[in-house]
């Protein structure tokens, strides 16, 4: 601890060292306060000092919140493990449901392409593929390679029902809601408002519907439908002032009378 | 002993006097292991300003600074069977305060982190311990008396652990380079080439003092 040691030391380094080191050693020194043995002793008649290690923490969560993380990422695991084991249960039934309804179309298809399986039967490489895929399934059809242009891939992999891969908590299993009625389903429309949809102006005299006009470029002008043309079925149905359709009208067909002959006309086109 | 034999070179006078004090902490120590409640006085009165300087220096936290130099030799009294005279007293002292520092500054970046994120309530122990930290400001201008120093003092306290416990021990408390290498468990070319880059960094955060 000697200045001149200190001075020594300094004389190696850089004037800009020496400066900083100058400075430092300028700095006033503090010094101990008047009662610092007092309080050591006080300190040391307490007993041995605690272990700064986890001072902040009381002494019950020293021990409690490292088991608390290791039963949780413990637990999240097991957890994790037992639903993926759930979930490739049913995955499984469906891949075998799969395979079941794909099998009388793919029997037939078999039956072409058993010669060009065949014909690879010399490969051993190949004809363990085969085996290897058809196996467990026994009636997959193989490509044939002239015909088949859909480009590369492993065959075995492509023709294999894979796994489904659904989100947690999503069962193929589980029954389909049903669909929901359409909301027009117990509408009544009018025959008049059904003429004018299809583009057909009438009125309705004594019996019957009587065009008066038909719009350009719709339905009924497209059909053949003239004015003059006394309507007396629609779809089949015989038509009176108050006739209505149920539900969705889809035009298929009207009967005229034109110059006292009856006239069916298509309202679809062909 | 083994140190008076060294001390008989005359290449320094640091040599002839150094060894002696050493013996007499020794002589101390064995006191101490003795029984002798004097002889523990006597070391704690002879290393309590040097502590406290280097402490203070280290935190620039005053209270902070005694309480840690006090709990240093609590820590030596009751681990002094385990204390062996082939090293210096000096260097044993200065390491466990060195530690305990290192160990608070940790300590304080934990309470700072935790008063961020608000995560724990703090209990009537830490309460006291939140109190203490980080008002440096307050010893500092009781015990610092003019801006220079504080700023000086602000640099030290800003510079990395591994500059800043050579910076002090050697430039601010006297240390030869083996003693500071000794304190730190490093080599000698490690512990020069630290204390050269820390006057580095202290040349360039103190430019306009020069």
């Amino acid at each position: 601890m000697s200045n001149d040691n200190q001075i020594k030391d300094l004389e190696a380094v850089t004037d800009d060292e020496r400066r900083v080191a100058e400075m430092l050693g300028s700095l006033k020194r503090v010094e101990a306060p008047s009662d610092f043995d007092v309080r050591v002793r006080a300190r040391i008649a307490q007993g041995r000092p605690a272990s700064s290690n986890g001072k902040w923490l009381p002494q019950w969560a020293r021990y409690a919140v490292p088991l608390a993380l290791a039963i949780a990422v413990g637990g999240y695991f097991a957890i994790d493990r037992y639903s993926r084991t759930a979930d490739s249960k049913p995955a499984e039934i469906v891949r075998n449901e799969t395979v079941q309804t794909a099998s009388p179309p793919v029997t037939a298809a078999n039956t072409a392409a058993q010669p060009v399986a065949d014909n690879n039967a010399a490969n051993p490489v190949i004809a363990a593929n085969r085996e290897t895929a058809s196996a467990p399934k026994p009636a997959v059809p193989r490509p044939n390679s002239d015909t088949d242009t859909s480009g590369g891939g492993s065959f075995v992999e492509a023709v294999r029902p894979g796994k489904r891969l659904l989100p947690k908590g999503i069962d193929p299993n589980a029954p389909q809601p049903g669909r929901p009625r359409d909301f027009d389903a117990d509408a009544k429309i009018p025959v008049a408002e059904v003429l004018t949809v299809i583009g057909v102006k009438a009125n309705f005299k004594g019996s019957n519907w009587t065009v008066e006009s038909v719009v350009d470029h719709s339905a009924a002008g497209d059909a053949g439908i003239k004015p003059g043309d006394v309507i007396e079925t629609i779809n089949d149905q015989k038509l009176s002032e108050k006739t209505a359709f149920n539900g969705k009208f889809i035009g298929r067909s009207i009967r005229v009378m034109r110059g006292g002959k009856p006239v069916l006309i298509d309202l679809v086109k062909k | 002993m083994a140190h008076g034999n060294i001390v008989s070179t005359d290449a320094e006078e640091k040599d002839s006097t150094v060894p002696e004090e050493k013996s007499s902490d020794h002589q101390l120590i064995e006191a101490t292991k003795n029984g002798d409640e004097d002889a523990f006085a006597e070391i704690v009165a002879r290393y309590r300003n040097p502590l406290t300087n280097y402490l203070f220096r280290f935190l620039n936290d005053y209270e902070e600074a005694v309480d840690l130099a006090q709990e240093t030799f609590v820590r030596v009294y009751f681990a002094i069977d385990r204390y062996h005279t082939q090293y210096a007293f000096s260097t044993y002292v200065y390491r466990i305060a060195t530690n305990l520092a290192i160990s608070e500054l940790r300590r304080r970046k934990r309470r700072r982190l935790m008063s961020l994120t608000g995560l724990f309530q703090a209990d009537e122990d830490s309460e006291v311990e939140y109190q203490l930290a980080d008002k440096a400001a307050l010893q500092d201008t009781q015990i610092v008396d003019n801006e220079r120093d504080r700023t000086i003092a602000r640099a030290i306290a800003a510079l990395p652990e591994k500059y800043r416990v050579p910076i002090i021990l050697r430039d601010i408390e006297g240390k030869s380079y083996d003693e500071v290498a000794e304190i730190m468990g490093l080599g000698l070319g490690t512990t020069k080439s630290r204390i050269s880059r820390g006057r580095g960094l202290l040349r360039e955060k103190l430019e306009h003092y020069f």
